[in-house]
Protein backbone atom coordinates (compact mmCIF):
# COMPACT_ATOMS: atom_id res chain seq x y z
CA UNK A 1 0.00 0.00 0.00
CA UNK A 2 1.24 3.54 -0.10
CA UNK A 3 1.37 6.44 1.65
CA UNK A 4 1.34 9.93 0.00
CA UNK A 5 3.65 12.83 1.31
CA UNK A 6 1.45 15.93 0.55
CA UNK A 7 4.13 18.43 0.36
CA UNK A 8 6.31 16.55 -2.66
CA UNK A 9 3.31 14.68 -3.82
CA UNK A 10 5.89 11.30 -3.55
CA UNK A 11 4.21 8.00 -2.47
CA UNK A 12 5.77 5.57 -0.40
CA UNK A 13 5.76 2.09 0.00
CA UNK A 14 3.84 1.13 3.73
CA UNK A 15 3.72 -2.07 5.58
CA UNK A 16 1.26 -3.39 8.36
CA UNK A 17 2.41 -5.89 9.99
CA UNK A 18 1.82 -7.11 13.95
CA UNK A 19 3.27 -5.60 17.10
CA UNK A 20 6.36 -7.83 18.42
CA UNK A 21 6.18 -7.84 21.80
CA UNK A 22 9.73 -5.93 21.81
CA UNK A 23 7.98 -2.91 20.17
CA UNK A 24 5.69 -1.87 22.85
CA UNK A 25 8.89 -0.42 24.83
CA UNK A 26 9.46 1.73 21.95
CA UNK A 27 6.04 2.87 21.63
CA UNK A 28 6.26 3.99 25.39
CA UNK A 29 9.29 5.76 24.64
CA UNK A 30 7.82 7.63 21.74
CA UNK A 31 6.20 11.13 22.24
CA UNK A 32 4.25 10.63 19.25
CA UNK A 33 2.13 8.06 20.55
CA UNK A 34 -0.10 9.60 23.92
CA UNK A 35 -2.45 6.22 24.43
CA UNK A 36 -1.30 3.68 26.63
CA UNK A 37 -0.78 0.42 24.14
CA UNK A 38 0.59 -1.71 26.08
CA UNK A 39 -3.42 -1.97 27.59
CA UNK A 40 -3.93 -3.05 23.84
CA UNK A 41 -1.83 -6.49 24.42
CA UNK A 42 -4.83 -8.79 25.02
CA UNK A 43 -5.74 -7.69 21.46
CA UNK A 44 -4.51 -7.63 17.94
CA UNK A 45 -2.54 -4.71 17.51
CA UNK A 46 -0.69 -3.69 14.06
CA UNK A 47 1.67 -0.93 13.05
CA UNK A 48 2.58 0.48 9.77
CA UNK A 49 5.60 1.74 8.78
CA UNK A 50 7.21 2.95 5.62
CA UNK A 51 9.46 0.06 3.50
CA UNK A 52 12.51 2.34 4.06
CA UNK A 53 12.51 3.38 7.36
CA UNK A 54 11.18 0.34 9.61
CA UNK A 55 12.49 1.32 12.93
CA UNK A 56 10.25 4.31 12.94
CA UNK A 57 6.50 3.16 13.77
CA UNK A 58 3.89 5.87 11.61
CA UNK A 59 0.57 4.22 13.16
CA UNK A 60 -0.97 1.71 15.40
CA UNK A 61 -3.96 -0.09 15.20
CA UNK A 62 -6.03 -2.52 17.89
CA UNK A 63 -8.38 -4.83 16.54
CA UNK A 64 -10.85 -7.09 18.40
CA UNK A 65 -11.76 -10.89 16.92
CA UNK A 66 -15.27 -11.17 17.40
CA UNK A 67 -15.63 -14.48 16.15
CA UNK A 68 -19.26 -15.35 17.24
CA UNK A 69 -20.58 -12.31 15.25
CA UNK A 70 -18.30 -12.89 11.98
CA UNK A 71 -16.63 -9.42 13.06
CA UNK A 72 -13.46 -7.65 13.84
CA UNK A 73 -13.89 -4.43 15.84
CA UNK A 74 -11.41 -1.62 15.83
CA UNK A 75 -11.01 -0.23 19.42
CA UNK A 76 -7.94 1.79 19.04
CA UNK A 77 -6.05 3.62 16.57
CA UNK A 78 -3.53 6.41 16.81
CA UNK A 79 -1.21 8.13 13.81
CA UNK A 80 2.21 9.27 15.49
CA UNK A 81 1.73 13.23 16.73
CA UNK A 82 4.51 14.05 14.41
CA UNK A 83 2.09 13.46 11.07
CA UNK A 84 -1.26 15.10 12.68
CA UNK A 85 -3.32 17.90 12.08
CA UNK A 86 -1.73 21.14 10.68
CA UNK A 87 2.03 19.79 10.20
CA UNK A 88 1.07 16.44 9.37
CA UNK A 89 3.04 15.66 5.80
CA UNK A 90 1.98 11.92 5.77
CA UNK A 91 -1.16 11.72 4.70
CA UNK A 92 -3.98 8.28 4.58
CA UNK A 93 -2.18 6.90 7.48
CA UNK A 94 -5.26 5.94 9.19
CA UNK A 95 -7.23 5.18 6.38
CA UNK A 96 -4.75 2.48 5.27
CA UNK A 97 -5.38 1.03 8.85
CA UNK A 98 -9.19 1.09 8.66
CA UNK A 99 -8.79 -0.57 5.46
CA UNK A 100 -6.15 -3.69 6.28
CA UNK A 101 -9.02 -4.24 9.25
CA UNK A 102 -11.63 -4.33 6.63
CA UNK A 103 -9.13 -6.81 4.40
CA UNK A 104 -8.67 -9.45 7.57
CA UNK A 105 -12.47 -8.78 7.58
CA UNK A 106 -12.75 -10.85 4.09
CA UNK A 107 -9.61 -12.93 4.77
CA UNK A 108 -11.58 -14.39 8.09
CA UNK A 109 -14.87 -14.60 6.17
CA UNK A 110 -16.89 -11.75 7.72
CA UNK A 111 -17.98 -10.05 4.86
CA UNK A 112 -15.57 -7.05 5.63
CA UNK A 113 -17.48 -6.51 8.21
CA UNK A 114 -15.37 -3.91 10.61
CA UNK A 115 -16.95 -1.81 13.31
CA UNK A 116 -15.93 1.11 16.09
CA UNK A 117 -17.26 2.89 18.68
CA UNK A 118 -16.22 6.22 18.76
CA UNK A 119 -17.48 9.11 20.69
CA UNK A 120 -20.74 9.93 19.64
CA UNK A 121 -19.76 13.65 18.72
CA UNK A 122 -17.43 12.35 15.86
CA UNK A 123 -19.81 9.88 14.53
CA UNK A 124 -21.22 11.75 11.64
CA UNK A 125 -17.05 12.40 10.96
CA UNK A 126 -16.36 8.90 10.40
CA UNK A 127 -19.63 7.96 8.40
CA UNK A 128 -18.79 10.49 6.19
CA UNK A 129 -14.83 10.21 5.78
CA UNK A 130 -15.06 6.37 5.85
CA UNK A 131 -18.77 4.97 4.62
CA UNK A 132 -19.39 3.76 8.22
CA UNK A 133 -23.15 3.15 9.03
CA UNK A 134 -24.85 3.07 12.00
CA UNK A 135 -25.69 -0.42 13.31
CA UNK A 136 -27.25 1.07 17.14
CA UNK A 137 -24.56 3.09 18.96
CA UNK A 138 -21.89 0.91 16.79
CA UNK A 139 -20.93 2.38 13.16
CA UNK A 140 -19.66 -0.54 10.73
CA UNK A 141 -18.73 -1.36 7.18
CA UNK A 142 -19.45 -4.08 5.50
CA UNK A 143 -19.26 -5.86 1.69
CA UNK A 144 -19.40 -2.79 -0.79
CA UNK A 145 -18.58 -0.34 1.72
CA UNK A 146 -15.51 -2.30 2.75
CA UNK A 147 -14.15 -3.56 -0.65
CA UNK A 148 -14.31 0.53 -1.36
CA UNK A 149 -11.98 1.32 1.81
CA UNK A 150 -9.76 -1.75 0.43
CA UNK A 151 -9.24 -0.28 -2.31
CA UNK A 152 -9.02 3.20 -1.95
CA UNK A 153 -6.15 2.25 0.38
CA UNK A 154 -4.97 -1.19 -0.27
CA UNK A 155 -5.47 -0.98 -4.26
CA UNK A 156 -4.54 -4.37 -6.15
CA UNK A 157 -0.68 -4.27 -6.51
CA UNK B 1 -12.80 12.88 33.99
CA UNK B 2 -12.78 9.27 31.74
CA UNK B 3 -9.59 8.01 30.15
CA UNK B 4 -10.49 9.25 26.50
CA UNK B 5 -12.49 11.58 27.09
CA UNK B 6 -8.87 13.48 28.80
CA UNK B 7 -7.51 12.65 26.05
CA UNK B 8 -10.31 13.89 23.24
CA UNK B 9 -9.80 17.22 25.44
CA UNK B 10 -6.28 17.21 25.43
CA UNK B 11 -6.22 16.85 21.48
CA UNK B 12 -8.73 19.12 21.03
CA UNK B 13 -7.19 21.77 21.60
CA UNK B 14 -4.45 21.60 19.52
CA UNK B 15 -6.68 19.91 16.43
CA UNK B 16 -10.14 20.36 15.00
CA UNK B 17 -12.53 17.16 15.01
CA UNK B 18 -11.79 16.48 11.13
CA UNK B 19 -7.86 16.26 11.69
CA UNK B 20 -8.74 13.88 15.20
CA UNK B 21 -11.25 11.99 12.80
CA UNK B 22 -8.45 11.49 10.34
CA UNK B 23 -5.70 10.04 12.70
CA UNK B 24 -7.45 8.19 15.57
CA UNK B 25 -10.19 6.28 16.45
CA UNK B 26 -10.57 6.84 19.97
CA UNK B 27 -13.63 4.87 22.04
CA UNK B 28 -16.28 5.78 24.17
CA UNK B 29 -15.88 5.69 27.39
CA UNK B 30 -18.11 3.23 29.19
CA UNK B 31 -19.72 1.45 32.03
CA UNK B 32 -19.31 -2.46 32.47
CA UNK B 33 -23.46 -1.69 31.96
CA UNK B 34 -23.62 0.79 29.29
CA UNK B 35 -21.02 -1.53 27.13
CA UNK B 36 -23.31 -4.43 27.92
CA UNK B 37 -26.45 -2.76 26.67
CA UNK B 38 -24.35 -1.65 23.59
CA UNK B 39 -23.25 -5.13 22.82
CA UNK B 40 -26.51 -6.91 22.91
CA UNK B 41 -28.51 -4.11 20.89
CA UNK B 42 -25.48 -4.58 18.21
CA UNK B 43 -25.91 -8.46 18.50
CA UNK B 44 -29.28 -8.55 17.60
CA UNK B 45 -28.94 -6.06 14.45
CA UNK B 46 -25.82 -8.14 13.44
CA UNK B 47 -27.64 -11.58 13.45
CA UNK B 48 -30.27 -9.84 11.43
CA UNK B 49 -28.60 -8.47 8.66
CA UNK B 50 -26.46 -12.00 8.59
CA UNK B 51 -30.03 -13.64 7.78
CA UNK B 52 -30.40 -11.17 5.29
CA UNK B 53 -27.18 -11.11 3.16
CA UNK B 54 -27.95 -11.57 0.14
CA UNK B 55 -26.72 -13.82 -2.48
CA UNK B 56 -24.97 -10.92 -4.37
CA UNK B 57 -22.95 -10.36 -1.14
CA UNK B 58 -22.44 -13.86 -0.40
CA UNK B 59 -20.87 -13.58 -3.86
CA UNK B 60 -18.72 -10.64 -3.10
CA UNK B 61 -17.66 -11.71 -0.13
CA UNK B 62 -16.05 -15.01 -1.15
CA UNK B 63 -14.24 -13.03 -3.87
CA UNK B 64 -12.77 -10.08 -1.42
CA UNK B 65 -11.52 -13.01 0.48
CA UNK B 66 -10.01 -14.98 -2.58
CA UNK B 67 -8.48 -11.92 -3.96
CA UNK B 68 -6.61 -10.68 -0.62
CA UNK B 69 -5.52 -14.56 -0.40
CA UNK B 70 -4.08 -14.37 -3.82
CA UNK B 71 -2.43 -10.81 -2.56
CA UNK B 72 -0.75 -12.37 -0.09
CA UNK B 73 0.27 -15.26 -1.92
CA UNK B 74 2.19 -12.70 -4.47
CA UNK B 75 3.92 -11.11 -1.39
CA UNK B 76 5.49 -14.83 -0.48
CA UNK B 77 8.03 -16.20 -2.39
CA UNK B 78 7.48 -19.60 -3.92
CA UNK B 79 5.34 -21.62 -5.26
CA UNK B 80 1.77 -23.12 -3.35
CA UNK B 81 -0.08 -26.01 -5.09
CA UNK B 82 -3.72 -24.87 -3.39
CA UNK B 83 -3.07 -21.10 -5.23
CA UNK B 84 -2.54 -22.84 -8.45
CA UNK B 85 -4.23 -21.19 -11.45
CA UNK B 86 -5.91 -24.52 -11.64
CA UNK B 87 -7.17 -24.76 -8.18
CA UNK B 88 -7.91 -20.72 -7.60
CA UNK B 89 -9.98 -21.83 -10.84
CA UNK B 90 -11.86 -24.71 -9.70
CA UNK B 91 -12.47 -22.23 -6.50
CA UNK B 92 -14.06 -19.61 -8.40
CA UNK B 93 -16.29 -22.02 -10.51
CA UNK B 94 -17.43 -23.77 -6.69
CA UNK B 95 -18.05 -20.02 -5.72
CA UNK B 96 -20.34 -19.21 -8.48
CA UNK B 97 -22.35 -22.07 -7.95
CA UNK B 98 -22.26 -23.18 -11.62
CA UNK B 99 -21.69 -26.25 -13.69
CA UNK B 100 -18.54 -26.29 -15.52
CA UNK B 101 -20.35 -26.65 -18.80
CA UNK B 102 -22.70 -23.55 -17.96
CA UNK B 103 -19.00 -21.40 -17.14
CA UNK B 104 -17.49 -22.59 -19.98
CA UNK B 105 -20.22 -21.19 -22.39
CA UNK B 106 -20.15 -17.77 -19.99
CA UNK B 107 -16.44 -17.21 -20.94
CA UNK B 108 -16.66 -18.45 -24.59
CA UNK B 109 -14.56 -21.94 -24.10
CA UNK B 110 -15.06 -25.03 -25.01
CA UNK B 111 -15.93 -27.29 -22.15
CA UNK B 112 -13.22 -29.82 -23.14
CA UNK B 113 -10.54 -26.29 -23.03
CA UNK B 114 -12.32 -25.53 -19.26
CA UNK B 115 -11.33 -29.38 -18.44
CA UNK B 116 -8.17 -29.34 -19.43
CA UNK B 117 -7.44 -25.73 -17.63
CA UNK B 118 -8.51 -27.35 -14.46
CA UNK B 119 -6.61 -30.33 -14.65
CA UNK B 120 -3.51 -28.57 -15.30
CA UNK B 121 -3.09 -29.78 -18.59
CA UNK B 122 -3.50 -26.29 -20.34
CA UNK B 123 -2.22 -22.92 -19.42
CA UNK B 124 -4.09 -20.18 -19.46
CA UNK B 125 -3.65 -17.50 -22.26
CA UNK B 126 -3.89 -13.29 -21.93
CA UNK B 127 -7.74 -13.44 -23.50
CA UNK B 128 -8.40 -16.33 -21.04
CA UNK B 129 -7.76 -14.11 -17.74
CA UNK B 130 -8.92 -10.90 -19.14
CA UNK B 131 -12.28 -12.77 -19.71
CA UNK B 132 -11.60 -14.06 -15.70
CA UNK B 133 -11.63 -10.31 -14.70
CA UNK B 134 -14.86 -9.14 -16.34
CA UNK B 135 -16.23 -12.48 -15.43
CA UNK B 136 -15.92 -11.50 -11.77
CA UNK B 137 -16.88 -8.12 -11.95
CA UNK B 138 -13.32 -6.98 -11.88
CA UNK B 139 -12.76 -8.08 -8.40
CA UNK B 140 -9.77 -10.28 -9.29
CA UNK B 141 -7.59 -8.65 -11.69
CA UNK B 142 -6.36 -10.03 -14.91
CA UNK B 143 -2.98 -9.69 -13.58
CA UNK B 144 -3.46 -11.64 -10.74
CA UNK B 145 -4.90 -14.96 -13.12
CA UNK B 146 -2.10 -14.37 -14.33
CA UNK B 147 0.27 -14.15 -11.67
CA UNK B 148 -0.71 -17.30 -10.51
CA UNK B 149 -0.02 -19.23 -13.78
CA UNK B 150 3.16 -17.62 -13.63
CA UNK B 151 4.23 -18.64 -10.38
CA UNK B 152 3.63 -22.17 -11.76
CA UNK B 153 5.80 -21.84 -14.10
CA UNK B 154 8.31 -19.77 -12.76
CA UNK B 155 8.77 -23.08 -10.52
CA UNK B 156 8.67 -25.42 -13.10
CA UNK B 157 11.67 -23.65 -14.75
CA UNK B 158 13.76 -23.65 -11.38
CA UNK B 159 13.10 -27.20 -10.61
CA UNK B 160 12.58 -28.97 -14.09
CA UNK B 161 16.20 -30.45 -14.56
CA UNK B 162 15.59 -32.92 -17.38
CA UNK B 163 13.89 -30.43 -19.29
CA UNK B 164 17.09 -28.56 -18.80
CA UNK B 165 19.24 -31.39 -19.98
CA UNK B 166 16.93 -32.04 -23.07
CA UNK B 167 17.01 -28.26 -23.98
CA UNK B 168 20.89 -27.77 -23.67
CA UNK B 169 22.13 -30.44 -25.65
CA UNK B 170 19.86 -28.49 -28.67
CA UNK B 171 22.39 -25.35 -28.35
CA UNK B 172 25.37 -25.10 -30.37
CA UNK B 173 28.40 -22.59 -29.99
CA UNK B 174 27.01 -21.49 -26.54
CA UNK B 175 29.12 -19.52 -24.67
CA UNK B 176 31.81 -19.94 -22.21
CA UNK B 177 33.20 -18.07 -19.52
CA UNK B 178 36.27 -18.95 -17.45
CA UNK B 179 34.71 -19.47 -13.55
Amino acid sequence: MKILDKESGSEFEAIIEKVAESDYSEIKRDKGFIFNWSLEKEYEVYKLYLKDEEGRILGLLSVIDNQSELRLHINLIEVTRGNVGRIKKLDNIAGCLIAFACSIAFKRGYGGFVSLLPKTKLVDLYQNKYGFRQYGRLLAVEFESSKYLVDKYIGSE
Amino acid sequence: MNKYERIYKELRKQFSDEEIVERYVIPEDLSDQEKKEIEEEFRKLRLKSLKERTEEQRLLSELMRMKLLMKDYFERSGFEEELSFSNQLEQYIKILGRSKKDFAGEIDLHPTKLSRLLSGRENPNVELVYRLENHCGNVIPAIYWWRLHSRKLEEEIKTDEKKRKIESKKVKNNLKFRA
